[in-house]
């Protein structure tokens, strides 16, 4: 267990505790002078984590570095490698599907080797490991629990999309509770997803991570930050991408936004970062993000086919709701400090400017 | 117009996957299963989710089939690409429709009957929805194929109801739109017609279906897994259906974990499967072992895919089968089983169940993508035909203070009792090597005695009425060409065969559904009665070949190939045919061994 202390400021900052410089700050569009992705992917429409990689690629180039990532098997692997690469100037090491986290490892000492016998120059590579939930949450948690273990230098970049999407959308430890996925049907005997989420930035602090942070695709500011920081930041430090997937999530292919957005303002998901000071048993969280207004999560819910059945249950529904609250009430301290009290709820439909989605 | 062929179709149908080209074929094989057609059909997956090409192929015939057909009599293609890939399988004489918006020059072959049809117009145009051409295709085609059509109202029905009536009848209204097309405009396409048949409807399903249904059959208690193509649907079909009869299913985070629940649940008593694909069954290796050592019962799927390592997952390849016998350290015991038709997929399960309680021992089953996602149709009697078998424990037989887990039998199996049993049986279960009571021990003796004891029982099951009779042979007995195949390449063979024989080479051929042990009552008489042997299989190295090589030391012929794709029944034929003109000629040239042939004499290495 450590200390929590909480960064009094809410917002995005280029700079860090554990970081004597700040990183760059791509500015308020989050514009990013490097190349990710290059074309030719082959994911759905809609499909999150294909802008998530590309930025993070982006973001991990800014530092000047090399990048050479371990990729995880799963969609983002398939999607940008089959006939053509997309990886551009980055060396993709592909290894199985549980070992994401013992390749970087791999990857990691050949690269602290070549320095050692001069070859390289010191810091001038970055080892990225970039993988699904299943292949972080369950079959690869314990490489990489034991990677941040081990504290090795290198970031770990988590796409979740909340379910084992390239093999046909099974649940893993990442699935919304009462989320309906291949292996958690409804029916007579079974109500969706009978488990709520682990939460794997939780779990890779608890090892001993120096930071871990939540983001989005869709803040692109905030994401280069954090991404940086994971890079600059020595040790082994992790970044969850919140990776809207339309068919896994049964929606529309064109509501990645708005989907994101409801997310953080129903505070299903929020965007935070922490840094682990592991030697003095503190650690400070930062909450990058606060909604202008609070929406119940049904708004979430609602816009996703995969809550079909949760939504006609209203008990469940409130099981989410109370999850939600409850998970937003480790913030009530930094939120007291900043004078923000308890805020209404207010439904979408009676705000002036409502986004239209799909009910 | 001339004539139009009865009950005899061959159909491809070929786009880009979410286009509904698999809905439209599984919706004609439906209705043709109800008319009580025999039915095998084939169909490819793309890596990625959405996206990229894909194709079903199916055949309906009123005699039963073993093959979905070399080549097609229909192909309908939605898009230049679909034309390209396929345009090759379809048979000379046969008829090509294709989308009319395609703008690229349609390939062109003689003898070929061109059908351009505006698919997606119609689609636009009457449903409002590019979306729905894959449901005028179905209009048009169960037109043309004389479906009766309230079956297929009947089917979308059942298929589109539960998405609302908005959506159903704009399904109606894209069918009665092909249908009206059809019927003004493709009066004189002549395409074999479907007509219903005076045998009783039959069942539909894949072989992972088949797989799922049979443990559920054979009184499966849990089921324990992990998702890899292409063995998950046997999963999902667990997921929902194992709770529904009581039993308990479980996801785990790995196919270790995965393996290790059935190996807790087994110990406990409990019959116990999972079903995985090639890198999870590479992970399963140690506990196949503990389950080998521990002497627990276990059924293990394994729906092979291309290896090695991620390889290629949505492709079929046979080339787990040594890895299944010898798979895991040291000397590991296993049943070792390979159906060959969607119908065998569901009674080897229940089988394998059947013989690994008996004989206390992990029993692998070996699909391949192609049989595990294939719908074939089944006789409806299939599950009144199974015999689920149950060897349980009977404590009040054995006197608890005598009382020895891994006492050595004749037969090599011992008395097992379940945790819990009231009155001393508690006994250690462990992998390492222990004694007739369960305590480890590595004397000189005792690693020998217990690997021998854990080998009888292996041997022992070869001799088991339970399997006599399970092998498969066909074509003509007093044929010289044996072949010898197993798993899906079966259904090729049986192709082939017939045809060589048609042809005038006789050949017949065995299947074992055994493949460890290996029935020498199975395999002997047919070894010795021919004299020239093939032996087909969809890996590089020959295993099958290998094995029976090394076993009854025969040589071989191997007819190898690592496509991705099921054998066609004329590569078969071909080697069948140039066997049978090496034959003659080595004849000719008596018993010489003829070095560097395509093969040699059975007879003339066993006399050696
Ligand atoms: C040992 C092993 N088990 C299972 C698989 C099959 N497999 C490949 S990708 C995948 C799902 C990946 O899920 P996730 O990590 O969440 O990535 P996503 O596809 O959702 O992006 C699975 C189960 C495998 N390749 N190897
Ligand atoms: S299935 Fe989901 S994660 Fe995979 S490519 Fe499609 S949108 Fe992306
Ligand atoms: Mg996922």
């Amino acid at each position: 267990m450590f200390q929590v202390l909480f960064n009094s400021e809410i917002g995005t900052s280029p700079h860090s505790s554990l970081l004597s410089e700040p990183v760059i700050d791509p500015g308020e569009y989050g514009y990013i002078p490097t190349s990710g992705l290059t074309s030719g992917h082959q994911g759905c429409t809609g499909c999150g984590m294909v802008s998530a990689t590309n930025q993070v690629l982006r973001a991990l180039k800014l530092t000047g570095r090399y990048v050479a990532a371990s990729i995880g098997t799963g969609c983002n692997e398939v999607i940008t490698t089959q006939n053509t690469s997309c990886w551009g100037k980055v060396s993709v090491d592909h290894n199985n599907f549980p070992n994401t986290a013992s390749t970087l490892s791999g990857n990691r000492a050949a690269y602290e080797a070549l320095v050692q016998a001069g070859l390289l120059p010191p810091g001038s590579v970055v080892n990225v490991g970039i993988a699904g939930d299943g292949g972080s949450y369950d079959i690869g948690l314990q490489a990489l629990l034991a990677w941040i273990a081990r504290a090795e230098d290198g970031v770990y970049v988590c796409l979740n999309n909340e379910a084992y999407m390239n093999t046909g959308i099974q649940s893993s430890g990442a699935t919304p509770f009462g989320a309906k996925t291949s292996t958690t049907p409804y029916g007579k005997k079974a109500n969706g997803n009978p488990r709520t989420p682990q939460h794997l930035p939780d779990l890779a602090l608890a090892a001993g991570a120096p930071y871990v942070a939540v983001a989005s695709p869709v803040h692109h500011r905030d994401l280069a930050i954090k991404v940086q920081k994971a890079a600059m930041i020595p040790g082994p430090c992790l970044v969850e991408c919140y990776s809207v997937c339309p068919p896994g999530w049964n929606t529309e292919t064109d509501y990645f936004f708005e989907i994101t957005r409801l997310a953080l303002e129903t505070r299903l998901l929020i965007l935070y970062e922490a840094e682990l000071h592991r030697k003095e048993g503190y650690a400070i969280y930062t909450l990058n993000y606060l909604p202008d207004r609070f929406r119940p999560i049904e708004e979430y819910l609602e816009t996703q086919g995969r809550f079909k059945n949760l939504l006609r249950n209203p008990e469940m529904v409130k099981v989410v709701q109370r999850y939600v609250d409850r998970r937003w009430a480790f913030w009530a301290d930094l939120l007291e400090h900043n004078g923000v009290g308890e805020k209404v709820i207010v439904r979408l439909d009676s705000v002036p400017d409502a986004v239209g989605l799909p009910v | 117009m001339e004539k139009r062929t009865k009950n005899e179709l061959t159909l491809r149908i070929a786009g880009e996957s979410g286009e509904g080209v698999i809905t439209v074929a599984e919706s004609i094989c439906k209705v043709a299963a109800r008319m009580g057609l025999h039915l095998a059909t084939f169909r490819t997956f793309p890596a990625e989710i959405k996206g990229g090409a894909c194709m079903m192929q199916f055949r309906a015939s009123q005699k039963p089939i073993s093959h979905h057909n070399d080549l097609a009599d229909v192909l309908v293609a939605f898009n230049e690409d679909a034309i390209t890939n396929n345009f090759a399988d379809l048979r000379d004489g046969g008829t090509l429709m294709y989308e009319s918006g395609i703008e690229t020059p349609i390939p062109q072959r003689k003898g070929v009957k061109y059908v351009a049809i505006p698919f997606r117009k119609i689609a636009v145009e009457i449903v409002g929805n590019p979306g729905s051409k894959n449901i005028v295709a179905l209009g048009i085609l169960s037109h043309l194929f004389t479906l009766p059509q309230d079956q297929i109202l009947k089917l979308l029905e059942e298929r589109f109801r539960r998405r609302g009536q908005a959506v159903l009848e704009n399904n109606l209204k894209g069918l009665h739109a092909g249908i009206e097309y059809a019927q003004n405009n493709l009066s004189n396409v002549n395409v074999p017609i479907l007509e219903p048949t005076s045998q009783p409807s039959k069942l539909l399903m894949t072989g992972n279906e088949a797989a799922a249904i049979g443990s559920l059959a054979a009184e499966v208690d849990c089921y324990f897994g992990y998702p890899i193509t292409p063995s998950s649907e046997i999963m999902e079909y667990l997921a929902k259906n194992l709770p529904r009869v009581g039993g308990k299913f479980l996801q785990t985070e790995d196919e270790i974990s995965a393996i290790a629940g059935v190996c807790g649940a087994a110990w406990a008593g409990m019959r116990a499967m999972t079903a995985t694909s090639g890198p999870g069954v590479s992970l399963m290796s140690e506990i196949l072992g503990l389950l080998s050592m521990t002497e627990l019962p276990a059924v293990i799927v394994n729906s092979q895919r291309g290896g090695p390592s991620t390889g290629l997952p949505t492709k079929t390849e046979q080339s787990d089968l040594l890895q299944a016998i010898y798979g895991s350290h040291g000397d590991t015991p296993k049943i070792v089983l390979a159906p060959t038709t969607v119908r065998e997929c569901l009674e080897i399960v229940v089988l394998a169940f059947n013989l690994a309680e008996k004989y206390q021992m992990p029993a692998i089953v070996l699909l391949d993508q192609t049989l595990s996602s294939r719908l074939e149709t089944v006789d409806a009697d299939v599950l009144a035909g199974l015999k689920v078998m149950r060897t349980l424990p009977q404590p009040d037989t054995l006197a608890a203070e005598k009382y020895q887990r891994f006492q050595l039998t004749d037969s090599g199996v011992s008395p097992r009792v379940f945790p819990g049993t009231p009155g001393g049986f508690e006994y250690i279960s462990t992998g390492l090597e222990h004694n007739q009571r369960g305590d480890p021990g590595y004397d000189e003796q005792i690693h020998t005695i217990m690997s021998a004891k854990r080998h009888k029982k292996i041997a022992a099951l070869a001799q088991d009425p339970w399997i006599s009779g399970l092998a498969s042979t066909f074509g003509s007995k007093e044929a010289e060409i044996g072949i010898i195949t197993w798993g899906s390449t079966a259904g090729p063979v049986r192709e082939a065969v017939q045809k060589a024989n048609e042809l005038g080479i006789p050949v017949k051929a065995l299947v074992p559904k055994v493949l460890n042990p290996l029935v020498n009552s199975e395999l002997k008489p047919f070894l010795s009665s021919v004299r020239w042997l093939l032996v087909p299989e969809m890996n590089f190295t020959g295993q099958l070949a290998t094995l029976l090589r090394s076993t009854y030391r025969v040589p071989t012929a191997r007819l190898n190939a690592v496509k991705g794709v099921p054998f066609r029944s004329q590569e078969i034929l071909e080697k069948i045919e140039e066997i049978a003109a090496s034959v003659s000629h080595k004849s000719a040239a008596a018993s010489q061994n003829g070095e560097g042939a395509v093969l040699e004499s059975v007879g003339s290495e066993q006399a050696r």
